[in-house]
């Protein structure tokens, strides 16, 4: 956050002061430094993160706040007079924030967040979403394999976790555990994780929790500047390259970010994972432009990735099941490396246009408004005789807008009434030419929201109720698994309401309180109530249930903060939610009997269901410079109605990670270096009736990583080395559907470069 | 305000939306295999016995229909296998591409009884069974389930698999369907 207040001044006689606070704690941090680049002079922030430069000529200056641990931020500022400043650095999370006229307001939550860093973004670019919010506590991944991965915060995943592309809910093919978002994560500058009660404001928020990757400010700065990284990961020989370029004069400001990604077959520790490479391509530009007393923003970004399948595991019927689960290593697996992808594979291609206005007319109002095209493209290529392997199996197409409109009245600085309409219309289409019947037929989705929220925010105390309804009709064309083949046309109607009142307080120095409670409402997804037919990423029979009900969730949080200064920090969150009507794809033990043999039935049922755990999280400093975190994550679900254990719920985990920062040695600055320890319990809350193989058995990772900047001619040059896997472990994840035939990757080493100036 | 005119143009974008899909087109499902038709023809008499298993609609839907024949004790039958997608008029043989692409398929047989012998009486490019063309050979009175599979892309080079040994042949199922055979 950062704010300037103008004085008196005279030839080189300016003086520059303020303080730096850190976000959290609200208090001074100490030790941070403070630089003017043009004029050479700086100086470090006092105790109580006062600063002060003297003897300043007047001109146009780099500042540079920059703190251990925190990522430094270059603020172009035009100095004349006398000048304060109060910067805010994001100390425990190594994000600077800052505000700004376009930036959205981050006061009056409630709810437990977490979030992950540009810096810690970049420095991963080629991994997926899913991959890069795996570090979070309360977060796993759902994989059918290395290339498709999808968040899963606190046991929900797919139709049930709103994901947020720039404040844009994205709309893709979110079904299905063979379907990944369709999202770079490094096209944004910060990744957050709600993992409340729900949050009201959005559209599509459900039942939980919320992940948004959001733009960041483009800072004031009147020359071009930007980044160019390259990685290399040694397992599938991946080659990662990252540019970013931003500028903003003035008013007008820009930034441009492309990132490519092409890797090959990955090594599980004994052998290659056949045609598990990925082709990835992602560019975004994001622009903003403020006018009096509004401010505008232009988004455009394409997505565009190529994934292998592992070819062990494309089988067909239950017979080539159960053999796959003889295999010590799994069928088709080649001795020589390869950048091919075949069959069976996926390419994604997914744009998004968006453009929000933001105007402020008096102090007290603040409106919102927002538009969003997305045009989503999925092509499934299975391997299919007589040259039909480049004819895609599944082949859908989606065109979706959303449109916004939000209203802000402060009737104080402490308490604020924000509502809004929102709407989204969904058109899916499938393409004939694949010449199989399609899994999830046509439809078009009309839906309405409006919200309305009350939030106060004092001192200590934060406390906020808000509540929802949507409504959304579908219009659906199926065409019959019966012969002779017709349409058959089904309408719904769906009326949904979310409500939540969630509560924050301080206690002293060091405690911190909240609960919160949420009452929310989710519509059955089309592809819950009309698949049919053979779903090659279940292996199995998917059958939709057109009677499907809304499932009613109620969850209920509560988050316990104790923080001792900077040495010791502990959060503890449990968590307990309550799902009527839980709409899940029950193995059903059935087989059905075809030309091609027999294969599992899969349905759509509902149930009773609950979902309850705890997320624990500890920071601790260790003498000067050394730092430590641990983390625990526990989940347990349970049908209600039938008394047994839910089905692909995440094991218990573990995750200690130790680090040691060095300010400077040998010209470079900011070393850090760092050691982790994963260990993932085994699932056993499961039923051996409830799946093919039980679940795999517990396993321990381990990781050390390495990073460090110096200066290198007007810019900064980065290093950062990671070692994932160190000891070549051989494992199996209870949700990675690749469990029933290989082994996860094995050790890889990832080196990248980046020079930004 | 004049910068709300946001608005409406974002309505505009809306107006041509579709209120419902469009009927949506039916895919030709040319690859798909509805009935597989065994022929046994007796070497000496021209006898001519039928097995059929047939699946209209495919995957769910109805069951399938399956009909069978007896066999002969101690006799030679040259078989054909007919793989067809009746759903088509007229119907597409699908065994005329998989003995184009005799290299990547095979069929197996299995069951289990010494009565009956069944012996691959084609070859691929390779020199490698294919199994359209097969010669059964039965002994004394006997009944078992004979389990038809066809692998697209199994590994020819696998031990067993060229004498019918389907158990290292991996690849993936294209055809798997049981038959009762009876031998009076």
């Amino acid at each position: 956050m950062l704010f300037s207040l103008a004085g008196k001044g005279q030839d080189c006689k300016i003086e520059l002061s303020g303080r730096v606070f850190d976000q959290d704690t609200q208090e001074g941090l100490p030790f941070a430094s403070i630089y003017l680049q043009e004029s050479r002079q700086g100086t470090v922030s006092d105790s109580l993160g006062y600063f002060r430069i003297s003897g300043i000529c007047p001109g146009d200056y780099h500042i540079v706040f920059s703190h251990i641990g925190c990522e430094s931020l270059s603020l172009f500022l035009s100095l004349k007079k006398d000048t304060l400043i109060q910067a805010k650095l994001d100390h425990h999370q190594h994000v600077l924030q800052e505000i700004t006229l376009e930036s959205e307001r981050e006061a009056f939550e409630t709810q437990s967040q977490s979030k992950i860093g540009k810096s810690e973004i970049e420095s991963k670019a080629s991994q997926s979403l899913g991959q890069q919010l795996e570090r979070l506590p309360g977060v796993e991944i759902i994989q059918n394999g290395e290339g498709v991965a999808k968040p899963m915060v606190h046991g929900l995943t797919g139709n049930r976790l709103l994901i947020l592309n720039q404040g844009v809910p994205l709309v893709g093919q979110q079904w299905g555990q063979d379907h990944a978002p369709e999202i770079d994560p490094v096209t944004g500058n910060e990744l957050r994780v709600i993992k409340g009660v729900g949050a009201v404001e959005y559209l599509g928020s459900t039942l939980g929790s919320v992940v948004s990757l959001e733009p960041g400010v483009i800072v004031q700065e009147p020359h071009l500047h930007g980044k160019a990284r390259y990685e290399f990961q040694s397992n599938g020989r991946g080659h990662g390259l990252l540019l970013k370029l931003q500028k903003r004069p003035k008013k007008f400001g820009w930034r441009f970010t492309a990132n490519l990604k092409r890797s090959g077959d990955n090594h599980s520790p004994d052998y290659f994972l056949n045609n598990t490479g990925q082709a990835l391509g992602s560019f975004a530009l994001h622009s903003v432009y403020v006018l009096k007393d509004w401010s505008f923003k232009a988004n455009l970004s394409s997505f565009i990735n190529e994934i292998g399948i592992l070819r062990g595991a494309h089988i067909s019927n239950l017979t080539d099941l159960e053999s796959a689960f003889t295999q010590e290593t799994p069928y088709f697996t080649e001795e020589d490396f390869s950048y091919v992808l075949d069959a069976p594979r996926q390419w994604v291609a997914h744009h998004t246009f968006s453009v929000s206005g933001k105007y402020i007319p008096q102090e007290r109002h603040e409106i919102n408004v927002k538009y969003a095209l997305q045009l989503n493209s999925r092509k499934e290529f299975d391997v299919r005789r007589s040259g039909r392997t480049d004819i895609p199996a599944l082949f859908l197409k989606q065109t979706s807008q959303f449109i916004e409109a939000k209203h802000a009245y402060y009737f104080s600085e402490n308490l604020r009434l924000s509502s809004g309409i929102q709407h989204q219309y969904i058109l899916n289409t499938n393409q004939p030419e694949t010449g199989i019947l399609p899994l999830i037929p046509d439809y078009v989705s009309n839906k309405m929201g409006i919200f309305s929220k009350i939030a106060y925010d004092h001192n200590d105390l934060a406390v906020s109720l808000g509540g929802r309804g949507d409504f959304e009709a579908q219009n659906i064309a199926s065409i019959s698994n019966s012969i002779p083949r017709e349409i058959i046309r089904y309408q719904n109607q769906f009326f949904g309401f979310q409500a939540m009142a969630g509560g924050s307080k301080r206690f002293g120095e060091s405690i911190e309180l909240g609960l919160n409670f949420g009452l929310a409402q989710r519509n059955p997804a089309v592809n819950e109530l009309y698949s049919q037919g053979l779903h090659q990423g279940v292996s199995g029979i998917e059958e939709g249930n057109p009677d499907l009900k809304p499932e009613t969730g109620q969850k209920i949080s509560f988050d316990l903060v104790y923080e001792k200064e900077h040495d010791w920090s502990v959060q503890v969150s449990p968590y307990h939610q309550i799902i009527d009507d839980y709409i899940y794809l029950n193995p059903t033990g059935e087989t059905r009997l075809t030309i091609r043999g027999a294969f599992p039935v899969y349905a759509y049922e509902q149930t009773r269901a609950r979902i309850m755990g705890f997320d624990l999280t500890s920071g601790f400093g260790l003498g000067e410079t050394w730092h430590g975190n641990f983390s625990y994550s526990f989940l347990k679900g349970q049908d209600l109605s039938e008394n047994q254990p839910l089905i692909y719920m995440p094991a218990n985990r573990a995750l200690l990670s130790l680090n040691k920062e060095v300010q400077s040695i040998f010209g470079f600055k900011h070393l850090e270096i760092e050691g982790r320890i994963k260990h993932v319990f085994k699932q056993n809350h499961l039923n051996p009736d409830q799946d093919f193989l039980p679940s795999p058995d517990a396993y321990t990772l381990c990781g050390i990583s390495f990073s460090a900047d110096r200066k290198m001619g007007k810019g900064d040059l980065k290093v950062n080395l990671e070692v994932s896997n160190l000891f070549n472990v051989k494992y199996r994840d209870y949700l990675n559907r690749l469990r029933y035939f290989s082994d996860e990757i094995g050790r890889n080493f990832r080196i990248g470069v980046q020079y930004s100036f | 305000m004049k910068h709300l005119a946001i608005l409406p143009l974002a309505a505009l974008a809306f107006a041509g939306c579709k209120e419902e899909p469009d009927d949506p087109i039916i895919p030709n499902e040319e690859e798909f295999i509805s009935t597989v038709k065994l022929e046994l023809i007796e070497a000496q008499t021209n006898d001519t016995l039928w097995f059929q298993f047939t699946d209209l609609d495919g995957d769910g839907g109805n069951d399938p229909v399956i009909s069978i024949d007896t066999l002969s004790t101690g006799s030679i039958y040259q078989a054909n296998l007919y793989l067809l997608n009746e759903t088509e008029t007229p119907a597409d043989s699908i065994h005329n591409e998989v003995e184009e692409e005799g290299l990547e398929h095979q069929v197996f047989f299995q069951f289990s009884s010494n009565d009956l012998s069944i012996s691959y009486s084609d070859s691929d490019t390779d020199g490698n069974p294919i199994g359209l063309e097969t010669e059964w050979e039965t002994n004394n009175e006997t009944q078992t389930i004979l389990t038809l599979t066809l692998r697209h892309e199994p590994n020819k080079d696998a031990p067993g698999v060229a004498d019918g040994d389907i158990s290292q042949a991996g690849g993936e199922t294209d055809v798997e369907v049981d038959f009762p055979i009876y031998i009076k």
